[in-house]
C-alpha cells in the first residue's frame, strides 16, 4: 500500500515539527539499501541542524557537542541561545590567548588592583551607562555592581543627570531600560534600531516588536484558539501600549490613530493570564475545601489545569506555538471566572494607571539620558583628539624608516619581497591580491615604528638603538606574515584556474548524456567536489587529455553513484516532511521500494524545491519601449528577464527542478576556500516543512487525492479557481497588520508556495518558525469546484512515466550507466 | 634649622631611594603634613625636625618623581575649602589642561600614581586620576573596556546567558 493513506488528513496538515527525527531503527529487519538510507539521512541531519533547532534537539545527543548545551526544553529559545554559546566560547578562547599575552606584559586589572574605596570613587565619576557596562565585564564587578548595597552607587549616578524616581524597578533595570542596546527578547547581535517602551517596559527591535506586539482588535481572528483559551480579564489587566511605542516613532497615521490602547504585549498577557488561572484555582480550591462547590466548577477546573500547561510550555517559553499546539483546538472556551480575580481585577486598575503614569516619567529620563549621551560623546571624542595630537608630535621621519628597513633586510635577506613596493601596474588589476592589504599595514606599521629620530647606521660605531629588538620581531612578523598571505593566494589562484579549465569538459560530458540523465549531472560546484575530480585539480600541473582521460573512468562510476545519492536525499527530504515518526516506522519495510520510484516523485505531495537561499527570486520589472510599428509599448528586456527568472520549475518532481538549478544556479565559477574545505556537497534540493503543509492544504481545497495528484492537475486546479489567499501570513505583515496575501495569476501555487518557502527561510535565520499556513479561495464559489481526476488519465500517465528513463531504481542504475557510456 | 630659607624634607621610597624636597612641595601630601605638624603618631614626631628621611614604603622612586612634579606645580595652589570641596570635584570631570598632559601616561604608572595619591593623602591628584580613569571607561561598551584593561571575560556560558536576562523587568503581584 502506498504510504500517504495511512496519514489521517488532519496529521499530514498539520504535521507536527517535534516529531522528525529519524525512528528507522525500531524497524526490524533492515536490508542493505535500509541501512544506506539511514547513513544518509544521519549525515543529512547533521547538515541540516544548524538551521533547525528542534530537529537538532531531537536528535540524539550522543554525536554532538553542542546539543548536550541545549538541554533546555525552550522550543524558540533553543536557536539563539545555541549561537550565544557558541560565540561565547569563541570569546572566550580570546580571553584566553589575551590572558596569556596579559601575563607576559603586565597584568593590568583595575578591579583587582585597586582598594574598593577608589573604585567607588571612580564608580561615582560614571553615568548609570556606564556603570551598566561595568556590570557585564567580569564577575567580580558584576557582583560588586550588583549587589544589594551598591544600589547607592546606581542612584547617585541616575540623580546626578536628575532622572526622576520611579516606582517598582530596581536600579539596573532602570539603567537597562533607557541605556540598554539590546533587545530584550532575541538579544542578537546585529538587530539595528532598538525601540524602549515604557508602558510594557521592555526593550524590543523591529522584529520582536512585531512578533510580541500585537493588536487586541485582530488577536480574535489572528490567533481564534488562543484567543479563545485566553481568560476573559486577561486583556483587561494586561498592560496597553500606544502603536508608536515611544513618542517620536510612528507616521502621522499613527498620531492620528485613536486606537491608543488597542496593543499589547504577548508576554505580559500570559503572564496574566497564568496568574488570573492561579487565582480561579485558589478560588476551587477553598471551595472544596469549605465544602461549597459550585455547580459549573469542578468539570472547567480540569479542562484548564491540562490545558495551561501545555500553553505556558509552548507559548511562554518559545514565543510562537509549535504545530502540535494548535491542532489540539478540542475545548469549548470557558467563562466562569473566580471571585478572587474579579476582585484582583478591581485593584489592577490602579496599578495600570500608576505604570501609565511611570512611561511618562520614564520617557522624560530617556530624554535627558540622550543628551547626556551626547555630552558623553563629545567629551570621548575630545580626549580621543587630544591624545592623537600629543602622539603626533613625534613627526613621521622618512630618513629613520630608510633605516629600520635597510638595517632589517640586511639582517634578513629573505624579507626583502615583502617591503618591495608592489608593481602596482599588474596589482591594480586584481583589487583582492592580498599583497596590497599587506603592503598597506606594513606601511602603517613602519609609519609608527619611523616617528622620531632615526636609529644609527649600521657601520657607524654608535652602539644598537635601544628600540631596535622591539622594531625587529614586529617587522619580523610582519614580513613573513605577509609573504604567507602572498603564497596562500598564488596557490589558490592557481587552483582555481586549473578548476575553471575543467568546464568545458564538464560541459562536454553533460551535453554526451542522454536526455533524462542530463539533470542527474552535478552542478559544476559539486562536480568539482567529486574526489577524481578533486584530485585533477589539486595536484598542480596542468590538466591534460590524457589525464582527463584516465580519470574519466572514475568520474563515471561517482557521477553514477552522486545520481542515486541524490536520489536517495530527496526521498529523505520528502519522508521528513510528509510523514510521521510513529506511522513511518511502520510502513518502513514494505512501503519503501514502492515509494522510491517515478510515480513517487511525480506526485505533488513529494514534490522537492530548490534548496539554493533565496531562490525563487522576485523577476527583474519589465522596461517598456515604445514600438512603431505595432504601435503600442513592448518589454524591452523581455529575454533578459526570461534568463534570469528563476521562479519557473523551482518546485515540481525531482527532475524539473534539477532542470532549473542546471539552467539557473550552474555557472562557470571556481570553488571558494570555504567550499574547498567542505567535504561533503552541501545540500541542493530540499523540501521545507512549511512548504510540504502549503501544498497539502492546497490539495485539500481542491479535493484531489494526495496519493495521486500531480502537477498538471494542479495547474488545471488553479486555472479554474480565481486565486489562493494566505490567511495567517501575518509574519508578512507591514507595519503590524494582519492581513492575508492574496494570490490570483496563472501559477498562483507556485507563488504561494514561494513565498512560503521564503518566509520560512527568513524566520529561519531568527531561530523562528512560521505557523502552518493556512490557505483559503479568494472567492466562496471556487469551493464548489472539484477538480475530477479521471481513470484513463491516471492510467496514461502511468504509461508515460514507465516509458519515460526511469533512475531512481537500483535495478535500473545499470541501464542508466550503459546510457552514459554509449552517450560518449 | 632654616627657618627663613625654604625647608626640606626627605623622603625615601620603597627602594630606599632619598628624594630632597621643598617643604611646601611635601606638604601637598596631607600624610607628610600631618607628619610634619606633629599630628602623626608620636614614633614619627621627631621625624620632620631631624634629618632622618620620611621612609614611604608603598611608593616607589619613578611614581614618587612624578608625583612629586605634580605637588610641585601645584604647590601655590589654594586649599580648597572642605565642603564645596567635595561638591565641585563631583560635578564636573573635567581635568585642566596641565594635569591631563601630566597625567598621559601608561596604564600600569596611572594605577601606581593614583595608589601613590591615595597613600599619600592627596585629594586633589587622587580626583585626577579616578577622573582619567572614569573617562577612560565612560561611553564604552563591555567587551571594549575587557580590551581596555586587559580584563578576562570569566562567566561561564550559562552565567553570561544569564546576565543578559537579569535586568528584564518583571512585574510581581
Amino acid at each position: 500500500m502506498s504510504g500517504r493513506a495511512q496519514y489521517s488528513r488532519q496529521a499530514a496538515g498539520r504535521v507536527s515539527y517535534a516529531d522528525l527525527s529519524d525512528s528507522e531503527g525500531s524497524s526490524a529487519g533492515e536490508s542493505e539499501e535500509e541501512q544506506k538510507v539511514k547513513k544518509r539521512s544521519k549525515r543529512r541531519e547533521k547538515g541540516r541542524k544548524g538551521k533547525r533547532a528542534q530537529r537538532a534537539e531531537e536528535h540524539d545527543p550522543s554525536g554532538d557537542e553542542a546539543s548536550d548545551e541545549a538541554d533546555d526544553d525552550e522550543p524558540g529559545d533553543d536557536q539563539p541561545r545555541k549561537k550565544r554559546t557558541m560565540r561565547k566560547t569563541k570569546s572566550k578562547g580570546k580571553g584566553k590567548a589575551k590572558q596569556s599575552k596579559a601575563k607576559k606584559q603586565a597584568p593590568l586589572e583595575i578591579f583587582k588592583r585597586l582598594p574598593l574605596e577608589l573604585l567607588c570613587e571612580v564608580f561615582s565619576l560614571l553615568g548609570p551607562n556606564s556603570l551598566l557596562a561595568l556590570s557585564k565585564v567580569n564577575k567580580q564587578s558584576h557582583d560588586l555592581l550588583m549587589a544589594k548595597g551598591s544600589e547607592s552607587i546606581w542612584t547617585a549616578a541616575r540623580r546626578r543627570l536628575k532622572m526622576p524616581d520611579v516606582e517598582g524597578l530596581t536600579e539596573p533595570q532602570y539603567a537597562e531600560l533607557i541605556f540598554g542596546k539590546k533587545c530584550q527578547n532575541c538579544y542578537g547581535d546585529k538587530v539595528g534600531k532598538i525601540y524602549h517602551d515604557f508602558h510594557i517596559r521592555r526593550n524590543l527591535c523591529k522584529k520582536c516588536r512585531r512578533l510580541k506586539i500585537i493588536r487586541i482588535k485582530n488577536f480574535a481572528t489572528d490567533e481564534p484558539v488562543l484567543h479563545e483559551r485566553l481568560h476573559p480579564f486577561a486583556l483587561e489587566c494586561a498592560m496597553k501600549t500606544p502603536h508608536p511605542g515611544t513618542e517620536a516613532w510612528g507616521t502621522w497615521q499613527d498620531r492620528w490613530d485613536t486606537s491608543h490602547k488597542n496593543w499589547v504585549f504577548l508576554d505580559e498577557l500570559w503572564r496574566m493570564d497564568t496568574w488570573l488561572r492561579d487565582f480561579d484555582d485558589q478560588d476551587e480550591d477553598s471551595d472544596i475545601a469549605a465544602e461549597r462547590e459550585s455547580e459549573q466548577a469542578p468539570k472547567p477546573k480540569q479542562a484548564r489545569t491540562a490545558r495551561r500547561s501545555e500553553r505556558t510550555s509552548g507559548r511562554l517559553a518559545g514565543g510562537r506555538l509549535s504545530y502540535k499546539d494548535v491542532s489540539e483546538s478540542e475545548d469549548e472556551p470557558s467563562l466562569w471566572v473566580s471571585r478572587r480575580a474579579k476582585r484582583w481585577k478591581e485593584g489592577r486598575e490602579d496599578t495600570l494607571k500608576a505604570r501609565r503614569k511611570a512611561a511618562k516619567e520614564l520617557w522624560d529620563a530617556f530624554k535627558l539620558a540622550d543628551s547626556y549621551l551626547e555630552e558623553e560623546a563629545r567629551l570621548v571624542s575630545q580626549l580621543a583628539r587630544a591624545k592623537e595630537a600629543q602622539a603626533g608630535q613625534q613627526q613621521y621621519n622618512p630618513d629613520r624608516e630608510h633605516a629600520i628597513i635597510n638595517r632589517f633586510v640586511k639582517d634578513y635577506p629573505q624579507y626583502q619581497d615583502a617591503f618591495d613596493d608592489p608593481a602596482w601596474d599588474t596589482l591594480w588589476q586584481d583589487r583582492s591580491d592580498p599583497r596590497i592589504r599587506s603592503y598597506h599595514a606594513s606601511q602603517r606599521a613602519l609609519n609608527v615604528l619611523a616617528r622620531g629620530e632615526p636609529l644609527a647606521e649600521e657601520g657607524v660605531s654608535d652602539p644598537p638603538s635601544s628600540q631596535w629588538p622591539a622594531i625587529e620581531t614586529k617587522l619580523r612578523t610582519l614580513a613573513s606574515k605577509a609573504i604567507a598571505q602572498a603564497e596562500t593566494y598564488d596557490s589558490a589562484k592557481k587552483r582555481s584556474k586549473a578548476q575553471l579549465s575543467l568546464f568545458a569538459r564538464y560541459d562536454a560530458l553533460k551535453q554526451s548524456l542522454s536526455d533524462g540523465a542530463q539533470p542527474y549531472m552535478p552542478l559544476f560546484v559539486d562536480f568539482l567536489l567529486l574526489p577524481s575530480v578533486k584530485d585533477l585539480w589539486c595536484t598542480s600541473g596542468t590538466i591534460t587529455d590524457q589525464r582527463w582521460q584516465n580519470s574519466l573512468e572514475a568520474i563515471r562510476e561517482e557521477l553514477d553513484e552522486y545520481r542515486v545519492d541524490l536520489c536517495l536525499r530527496a526521498r529523505n527530504a520528502i519522508l521528513d516532511a510528509t510523514t510521521d515518526r510513529g506511522s513511518r516506522g511502520g510502513a518502513d519495510d514494505d512501503s519503501d521500494t514502492e515509494k522510491f520510484d517515478d510515480a513517487f516523485f511525480q506526485r505533488a505531495t513529494s514534490f522537492v524545491c530548490c534548496a539554493f537561499p533565496g531562490c525563487p527570486r522576485k523577476q527583474d520589472p519589465p522596461s517598456y519601449r515604445w514600438d512603431w510599428l505595432k504601435r503600442r509599448h513592448v518589454v524591452d528586456n523581455e529575454e533578459q528577464r526570461a534568463a534570469k527568472d528563476t521562479r519557473i520549475d523551482w518546485i515540481g518532481p525531482l527532475a524539473e527542478v534539477l532542470r532549473h538549478q542546471h539552467k539557473h544556479h550552474n555557472h562557470k565559477q571556481a570553488l571558494t576556500a570555504q567550499q574547498e574545505k567542505v567535504p561533503e556537497t552541501p545540500e541542493r534540493i530540499c523540501l521545507p516543512l512549511e512548504v510540504a503543509c502549503g501544498m497539502i492544504s492546497i490539495l485539500e481545497l481542491h479535493d484531489l487525492d494526495e496519493t495521486r495528484a500531480e502537477k498538471k492537475h494542479l495547474m488545471r486546479a488553479n486555472e479554474s479557481t480565481s486565486g489562493y489567499k494566505w490567511v495567517n501570513s501575518k509574519q508578512t505583515r507591514y507595519r503590524f497588520q494582519s492581513r492575508p496575501r492574496y494570490y490570483h495569476s496563472q501559477s498562483a501555487w507556485s507563488t504561494l508556495l514561494a513565498h512560503i518557502k521564503l518566509e520560512g527561510e527568513n524566520l529561519a535565520k531568527s531561530g523562528l518558525y512560521l505557523d502552518p499556513p493556512n490557505i483559503a479561495f479568494l472567492t466562496r464559489a471556487d469551493r464548489k469546484k472539484v477538480i475530477e481526476m479521471t481513470e484513463d488519465e491516471l492510467d496514461s500517465e502511468d504509461q508515460d512515466g514507465s516509458g519515460a528513463e526511469d533512475y531512481y531504481d537500483d535495478d535500473e542504475g545499470d541501464g542508466a550507466e550503459q546510457d552514459m557510456d554509449e552517450g560518449d | 634649622m632654616a627657618a627663613a630659607a625654604p625647608a626640606k624634607v626627605k623622603l625615601s621610597t620603597s627602594e630606599g631611594e632619598e628624594f630632597e624636597v621643598e617643604n611646601d612641595v611635601a606638604v601637598r601630601s596631607v600624610l607628610i603634613k600631618n607628619m610634619l605638624e606633629g599630628k602623626s603618631p608620636s614614633v614619627l614626631r621627631h621625624v620632620g625636625e631631624s634629618d632622618q628621611a620620611i621612609p614611604l614604603p608603598n611608593v616607589s622612586a619613578n611614581v614618587l618623581k612624578k608625583v612629586l612634579e605634580w605637588c610641585e606645580h601645584h604647590k601655590k595652589d589654594p586649599e580648597p575649602l572642605a565642603e564645596d570641596q567635595d561638591d565641585t570635584r563631583r560635578k564636573t570631570t573635567e581635568i585642566s589642561d596641565w594635569d591631563a598632559k601630566f597625567i598621559q601616561v601608561d596604564q600600569e604608572m596611572l594605577f601606581e600614581i593614583i595608589l601613590a595619591a591615595n597613600y599619600l593623602d592627596i585629594k586633589p591628584l587622587l580626583d585626577v586620576g579616578c577622573k582619567t580613569v572614569a573617562n577612560m571607561i565612560k561611553g564604552k561598551q563591555p567587551e571594549e573596556i575587557r580590551k581596555l584593561f586587559n580584563i578576562v571575560n570569566d562567566f561561564t556560558p550559562e552565567e553570561e546567558a544569564q546576565i543578559k536576562k537579569e535586568n528584564e523587568w518583571a512585574e510581581d503581584r
